[in-house]
């Protein structure tokens, strides 16, 4: 009777410390600045506009991460086989990827020496040190998650409603549209939040395939990054920043997901 | 229990190994010369075990401000010494060396491209350093310089800043982002493009009268003598008599520093 106790008593040790080692960094940032500091910041212009590119390039990502991340995911759902194992794997990488090699990887694909330089250049298009730039990076980082988590969402819609659908008489697309995605709607919800917030903070891709320019590439992280050359302060202020926005879209996510599973 | 045995000698290794008998914090720009130098002082001192931490200036102030183990600091500019000099954190520093701003170009630009008046061509893609580190304080300061001279004027000016697609935080970013081919100019130090990989960017002096002199101060960190023995201090006595010897000095003219210069 002895070891179980023992065992649970080291999985709430293990678990507290993980907790403050969680914690104790995010108290510390936000103890870092008082909230009057925070509200100063936010009326820099400086600020204003890096907050603004920052909400812009993660919103402009979302419609391409749904267009091309739901069929993704609703296939994966319901198809298996080497085909799918594969495509699984290929989901992997950017998630693996260290996000300096990620850049670095777009800057080699879309950059203008890139294997598709000379088919951009050829139609107007420069990518890199824009904020087009930003949104691909994006894109390219936070898809695969969306893929993820949207495949579980999709495995957990019960097969017999849709097949109920399909023998009365509805076409694959209406059931999908009609059916499954009806069912997960606020789930959806959440996950485009859930996007969001990861868009927002991301940094080593942005930094090296869309550069640092005030205005029109500086996102948040990247406006810490040079805040803190200069002023710490001010790095704190906009990390503590940083972190309540992460904070908010985390509630909202949590707010908006239904408790209970799909089915 | 062969796991967390494994777990605890991955974690305590680094801890053994930082056992550096002389720890140098510099400016990214010095990252090859200083590596070089090195090399030669450990040929004469093999027991010396000497390590080399490179960033932007302004970071690596901020790591010192905040406890990080320097002996010696040499930093790209001397704002960031006299901040560190106030508060008490290194004693006096002395001047080093200097260096000047060169106009960086890809080669096969360099025909179009002869002056600091070609920057203005539309749709150039120029990128220079954050004006909070020292190559882009010097930049700036450059600008500010030519839009007063009638000779250039400031509406120049705006057009070639117009064309600035990216600021970034280190020297080295500016001069990747050339090598990898996705930018047009840039504005270096003269002593970046005496690097081996550089060799294949061009150079392109600047108005000699408005470029402005970059200074290299470096200084023993104070407050370190309580924690480190007689021996460290000795031994960043005798680095620094090296830095200076003559052989040294030439290796760095060499690299394109400016040596003997007046502050």
């Amino acid at each position: 009777m002895n070891r179980p106790r023992l065992f649970t008593s080291f999985l709430a040790l293990a678990s507290l410390l993980l907790g403050l080692l969680i914690l104790l960094p995010i108290i510390a940032l936000l103890l870092a600045s008082s909230p009057g500091e925070l509200l100063e910041l936010l009326f820099q212009h400086q600020v204003q506009q890096a907050l603004w590119i920052t909400l812009l390039s993660s919103l402009l990502a979302l419609p391409p991460i749904f267009l091309l991340g739901l069929p993704a995911a609703y296939g994966l759902s319901r198809f298996s086989g080497r085909l799918r194992r594969l495509f699984d794997a290929l989901l992997e990488l950017p998630m693996v990827m260290p996000p300096i090699v990620a850049g670095l990887a777009l800057l080699l694909a879309f950059g203008r020496r890139g294997l598709l330089g000379n088919l951009l250049a050829d139609i107007g298009l420069r990518i890199p040190f824009t904020l087009l730039a930003v949104v691909i990076a994006i894109l390219f980082v936070v898809t695969p998650y969306f893929v993820r988590r949207c495949t579980l969402l999709f495995d957990g819609v019960d097969h017999k409603l849709e097949d109920a659908a399909l023998l009365l008489g509805a076409s694959p697309f209406q059931t999908f549209t009609h059916v499954t995605l009806p069912l997960v709607q606020r789930n959806l919800a959440a996950e485009a939040i859930m996007a969001l917030a990861q868009g927002i903070g991301l940094f080593g891709t942005v930094i090296l395939f869309a550069g640092n320019l005030r205005g029109r590439t500086q996102t948040l992280s990247l406006a810490i990054y040079t805040a803190f050359e200069s002023d710490p302060q001010q790095a704190f202020g906009l990390g503590a920043l940083l972190l309540l926005i992460s904070l908010l879209l985390l509630t909202a996510v949590k707010f908006i997901a239904p408790q209970e599973p799909v089915r | 229990m062969r796991i967390i045995r494994l777990c605890l000698i991955i974690i305590l290794l680094p801890a053994l190994a930082q056992a550096a008998d002389l720890s140098v914090f510099a400016a990214s720009s010095l990252s090859e010369v200083l590596r070089e130098v090195t090399q030669s002082y450990q040929k004469q001192h093999p027991d010396t075990k000497i390590e080399l931490h490179f960033a932007g200036s302004q970071a690596l102030a901020t790591q010192i401000e905040q406890g990080a183990p320097a002996d010696l600091f040499i930093s790209a500019n001397t704002t960031v010494m006299t901040r560190l000099q106030k508060s008490g954190l290194v004693e006096t520093p002395k001047l080093l060396l200097g260096n000047q701003l060169v106009l960086a170009v890809l080669p096969e630009l360099a025909p179009q491209l002869r002056s600091i008046k070609d920057l203005a061509r539309p749709g150039l893609l120029l990128v220079i350093g954050n004006r909070q580190v020292p190559i882009g304080s010097y930049t700036r300061q450059l600008f500010a310089d030519l839009a007063q001279d009638p000779a250039y004027g400031s509406e120049l000016v705006s057009r070639i800043e117009a064309n600035i697609v990216s600021e970034e935080n280190m020297v080295k970013a500016i001069v990747a982002k050339l090598l990898l081919g996705e930018v047009d100019a840039g504005i270096v130090y003269q002593s970046d493009l005496a690097a081996d990989n550089a060799h294949q960017l061009v150079a392109i002096s600047l108005p000699a009268r408005h470029n402005p002199r970059a200074s290299y101060p470096m200084a023993k960190i104070s407050g370190r003598r309580s924690e480190t023995t007689a021996k460290a201090e000795g031994e960043a006595d005798d680095f620094t008599a090296f830095l200076f010897s003559p052989a040294t000095q030439q290796l760095f003219a060499h690299q394109g520093f400016l040596t003997g210069v007046a502050p």
